[in-house]
C-alpha cells in the first residue's frame, strides 16, 4: 500500500516527461502525414461535388460551406458504379490479380528454399543471375514477350515454344506478371528463409523429413510474414497495373481491367474529371482493405528481407 | 542399441582447415561419453559427423556394426538435441515430440501413446498443448529431450544442450539428463565446453583440442592421472597450477627448484609409479600442483619444512565450505598452448606468479599477509616440457 503510494507519482512523472520528449517527433510525423494526405483528401472531396462546381472552383472552397446540402452529391458514384462494364472490369481485375499474385509467390517460395537450403552446383551463380534480372526494365521485355505470345519461339528454324495464341487471354497477363515479379520475390523470400536457424532444418532431416516435407511443414508456416508482405506488394502492383494489361489483354470491354475502364471513362481530353475521382476511389477500396488487413505483416516482412534474423 | 566407433576419422573443410584429425574413439554400447574441449576444438564437428550433418573426409564411422559414412541422417537411427533446442516454433509440444513418428507414418494412436509416455517421463504432460514460446528454458530443454527419446534411437547426440540455461537450472538439468540416460540406457555422446558438466555426467570423458583427441578416461582418472599438460590444465576447477621447475639432487635429497629463491622438497611417494622421474634429475620439468594440494601450513602441520613455502596472500575468496586463496610464489607459470580455461587466467604480481590454493574454511589467512603454504608433493604431477606428456612409467 505505502509502496504503491510512493511509486505511483514517480512513475506518472516519468510518463509525462517521456511524452514531452516525443512531442517534436509526433509533430513532425503529423505534419508529414497531413502534407502527404492533402491531394488524396482533395480528390476525395472532389468526388462528392457536382460537376459544375468542380469545373469552376477548387475543392478547398467546400470548407467554407461544409453543411450546405447543394455542396455534395452522390451522382458521380452512381454514374461510375452503374455504368456499363464497370462491375465487369472489377471482376476482370480480380481474375487477373489473384492468380498473378498466387503463382509468383508459390514459385518463388520453392525457389527461395532451394537457393537457401539445398546444395547444388551453380547455386550461387544462378541466384545472382535471378536477382540480376531485376535490373531489366519491364518496357524492354514487352515486345519480345508479345511476339512469343503471338507467334511462338523459333531458333534457327526450330520451334522451341509453340504458338499458343495467348495474346488477349488472362494467362498471358498472369505469366507476364509472374515473370516480372519473380526476381524480387525470390530475393525477398530467400533472405528470409535463409535466415531461419539452420538447426531447425538439421533437426528435421534427422527426424526423417524430405526436402518437400521440410518445405511444407516448416518453411511455409514459418515464412507467413514474408509471404504476406510480398503478397501485398504483388497484389497492389498488379491491381494498379495499366501497361501490362493493356498490352497483353487489350482494351476489349470483355476483358478490360479496372484501370482501363477508368482511363476510358475520362476521355482523351480529361473532360470527365468528376467521374475519374469517384472511379479512383471505387478502385481503391479493395487494395486498401487488403493492405490494412495484412499491414502488420507488411512492416515486419519488409525489414525481414534486409536484416537477418 | 549400439556403440559408436571412430576409425582414423579426419574432417577437412574445403578451405583446408582440419577440424578433426585421425580420431580413434570407441563409444561403448549404453555408455554416456562426454567430449569436452575449448571452443573450436572440433568436438561439435565430431558429433555432427555421427549425425550425418557433416561428411567424413577420411576414415570410418560405425554405429553398431554398420559403417554409416554414406548413410542419410534419418537412416542412422540417431536422435540429436541441439544447443538452441531447434524446436519447431509453430507446433505444439505434442506435435514437436511426435514429429519424427508422424513423418515415419506411424499410426495415430501409437504416436499419441508414445508422446504421452515421453511426456510423463519428462514431466511435460501439462505442457503438451502449449507452443514452445510459452515454455520456460528448462521445459524447452525437456521437450528437446522428449523429441529424442520418443524415437527410441540407438544413439543420443547432445550438442551443448545446457549452455542456454542459467546456472541453477543447468545444475538441475545436469542431474535430470544423467538420470534419464541411466534409465533409458541409450548410448549417449554429449558435447560440451564445460569441464564440470563433463566430470559430473560422464561414464568416460574424451578431451579434445585442435581436433586431436588428448585422453579418454573416466572422470576421476582424468583428474588424477592426466596424460598431458593440456588435460591437466583443462580438467579441474580451479585449474592446476603449472610451474617451471628443475629436479635437483643435493646430497641425496631431491627437490624441485622453481626459482633461485624457491624450491620444494620431494616426498617419498612422489616417485611411486614413476621411477622414470628419477632420470629427470638435473633436467627441466613442468610441475603441476592442484589447488587442493596446497594447504594452510598452520592447519596441516604434518608436512616437513622442506615442503613449504612462504608467500604474500594476494586475494582470499571465502566460499563458506573452503577458502580459495591466491598466493604469490617466485616461480614461472607454464601456460600450455591456447588453454582457454576461464578461471585459469594468468595472474601475476610483483612478488611472482600467483598460484591458487584451496584452504580449509578454518584457515585465518588475510589479504596482504605473508602466509606459509604446505605442498602435498605426493599428489604432484610432472610433465616433460619438450613433449608436454606426463612423466610416468
Amino acid at each position: 500500500m505505502t509502496a504503491e503510494a510512493v511509486v505511483l507519482p514517480r512513475r506518472r512523472r516519468g510518463l509525462i516527461r517521456r511524452s514531452l520528449d516525443r512531442w517534436p517527433v509526433k509533430l513532425a510525423v503529423a505534419i508529414i502525414a497531413v502534407i502527404w494526405l492533402v491531394p488524396t483528401i482533395g480528390l476525395f472531396l472532389t468526388s462528392f461535388r457536382p460537376e459544375p462546381d468542380i469545373q469552376s472552383t477548387g475543392w478547398w472552397t467546400v470548407l467554407g460551406h461544409l453543411w450546405k446540402p447543394s455542396t455534395w452529391t452522390f451522382h458521380n458514384y452512381s454514374v461510375v458504379l452503374f455504368k456499363q462494364g464497370f462491375s465487369n472490369a472489377f471482376l476482370n481485375t480480380l481474375a487477373v490479380t489473384i492468380p498473378a499474385t498466387v503463382i509468383p509467390i508459390s514459385v518463388a517460395a520453392f525457389a527461395a528454399y532451394a537457393f537457401a537450403w539445398m546444395k547444388f552446383r551453380g547455386r550461387q551463380v544462378l541466384f545472382v543471375v535471378v536477382v540480376g534480372l531485376m535490373v531489366i526494365p519491364l518496357q524492354m521485355a514487352l515486345i519480345p514477350i508479345l511476339r512469343l505470345y503471338t507467334s511462338g519461339g523459333h531458333l534457327f528454324g526450330i520451334t522451341i515454344i509453340p504458338n499458343m495464341n495467348l495474346n488477349g487471354t488472362f494467362p498471358a497477363v498472369w505469366l507476364a506478371h509472374t515473370g516480372f515479379g519473380l526476381p524480387l520475390a525470390i530475393y525477398l523470400l530467400r533472405n528470409y528463409i535463409g535466415g531461419l536457424p539452420s538447426s531447425l532444418f538439421e533437426s528435421a532431416r534427422i527426424d526423417g523429413a524430405t526436402h518437400f516435407q521440410i518445405f511444407t511443414k516448416l518453411v511455409v508456416p514459418l515464412s507467413v510474414p514474408v509471404l504476406a508482405s510480398f503478397a501485398i506488394f504483388q497484389f497492389l502492383w498488379v491491381w494498379n497495373d495499366y501497361l501490362i494489361a493493356l498490352i497483353f489483354l487489350g482494351a476489349e470491354p470483355r476483358v478490360q481491367v479496372i484501370t482501363q475502364a477508368i482511363a476510358l471513362l475520362v476521355g482523351d481530353r480529361g473532360e470527365q474529371f468528376h467521374l475519374l475521382t469517384a472511379a479512383a476511389f471505387v478502385s481503391m477500396v479493395l487494395p486498401i482493405t487488403v493492405f490494412f488487413s495484412l499491414q502488420r505483416f507488411f512492416v515486419r516482412g519488409l525489414t525481414a528481407g534486409s536484416v537477418k534474423g | 542399441m549400439a556403440g559408436v566407433v571412430f576409425e582414423d576419422v579426419t574432417k577437412e573443410y574445403p578451405n583446408g582447415f582440419k577440424a578433426v584429425k585421425n580420431l580413434d574413439l570407441d563409444i561403448r554400447d549404453g555408455e554416456f561419453l562426454v567430449m569436452v574441449g575449448p571452443s573450436g576444438c572440433g568436438k561439435s564437428t565430431t558429433l555432427r559427423m555421427i549425425a550425418g550433418l557433416e561428411e567424413v573426409s577420411a576414415g570410418k564411422i560405425k554405429i553398431g556394426d554398420r559403417v554409416v559414412n554414406d548413410v542419410h541422417p534419418k537412416d542412422r537411427d540417431i536422435a540429436m538435441v541441439f544447443q538452441n533446442y531447434a524446436l519447431y516454433p509453430h507446433m505444439t509440444v505434442a506435435d514437436n515430440i511426435g514429429f519424427a513418428l508422424k513423418l515415419a507414418k506411424r499410426p495415430k494412436t501409437e504416436i499419441r501413446d508414445r508422446v504421452l509416455d515421453a511426456a510423463k517421463l519428462l514431466d511435460l504432460t501439462e505442457q503438451l498443448d502449449k507452443k514452445p514460446a510459452q515454455l520456460s528454458g528448462g521445459q524447452r530443454q525437456r521437450v528437446a529431450m522428449g523429441r529424442a527419446i520418443v524415437r527410441t534411437p540407438q544413439v543420443f547426440l547432445l550438442d551443448e544442450p545446457l549452455s542456454n540455461l542459467d546456472a541453477k537450472l543447468r545444475v538441475q538439468m545436469r542431474a535430470e539428463i544423467t538420470h534419464l540416460q541411466r534409465k533409458v540406457g541409450v548410448t549417449t555422446f554429449y558435447v560440451t565446453h564445460d569441464q564440470i558438466e563433463a566430470m559430473t555426467m560422464a561414464d568416460r570423458v574424451a578431451v579434445i583440442n585442435f581436433g586431436v583427441l588428448q585422453q579418454v578416461a573416466p572422470p576421476q582418472e582424468l583428474f588424477d592421472r592426466p596424460d598431458n599438460i593440456f588435460v591437466a590444465a583443462f580438467i579441474g576447477s580451479p585449474s592446476m597450477n603449472l610451474l617451471e621447475g628443475t629436479l635437483i639432487d643435493e646430497d641425496g635429497s631431491i627437490s624441485v627448484r622453481l626459482s633461485p629463491s624457491a624450491s620444494i622438497g620431494a616426498s617419498e611417494k612422489m616417485f611411486a609409479g614413476r621411477d622414470v622421474l628419477k632420470s629427470y634429475v638435473g633436467k627441466q620439468v613442468v610441475v603441476g600442483l592442484r589447488p587442493k594440494d596446497l594447504k594452510d601450513a598452520a592447519l596441516s602441520t604434518q608436512f616437513p619444512q622442506s615442503q613449504r613455502f612462504r608467500g604474500e596472500i594476494f586475494n582470499v575468496e571465502a566460499l563458506g565450505y573452503e577458502r580459495m586463496v591466491y598466493v604469490a610464489l617466485d616461480a614461472t607459470r607454464v601456460v600450455p598452448d591456447e588453454v582457454l580455461v576461464a578461471d585459469g587466467d594468468v595472474l601475476t604480481s610483483d612478488e611472482g606468479t600467483i598460484v591458487t590454493a584451496r584452504f580449509d574454511s578454518k584457515s585465518s589467512v588475510k589479504i596482504g599477509q605473508t602466509a606459509e603454504v604446505a605442498v602435498d608433493m605426493d599428489n604432484a604431477h610432472f610433465f616433460d616440457p619438450s613433449t608436454g606428456l606426463a612423466i610416468r612409467d
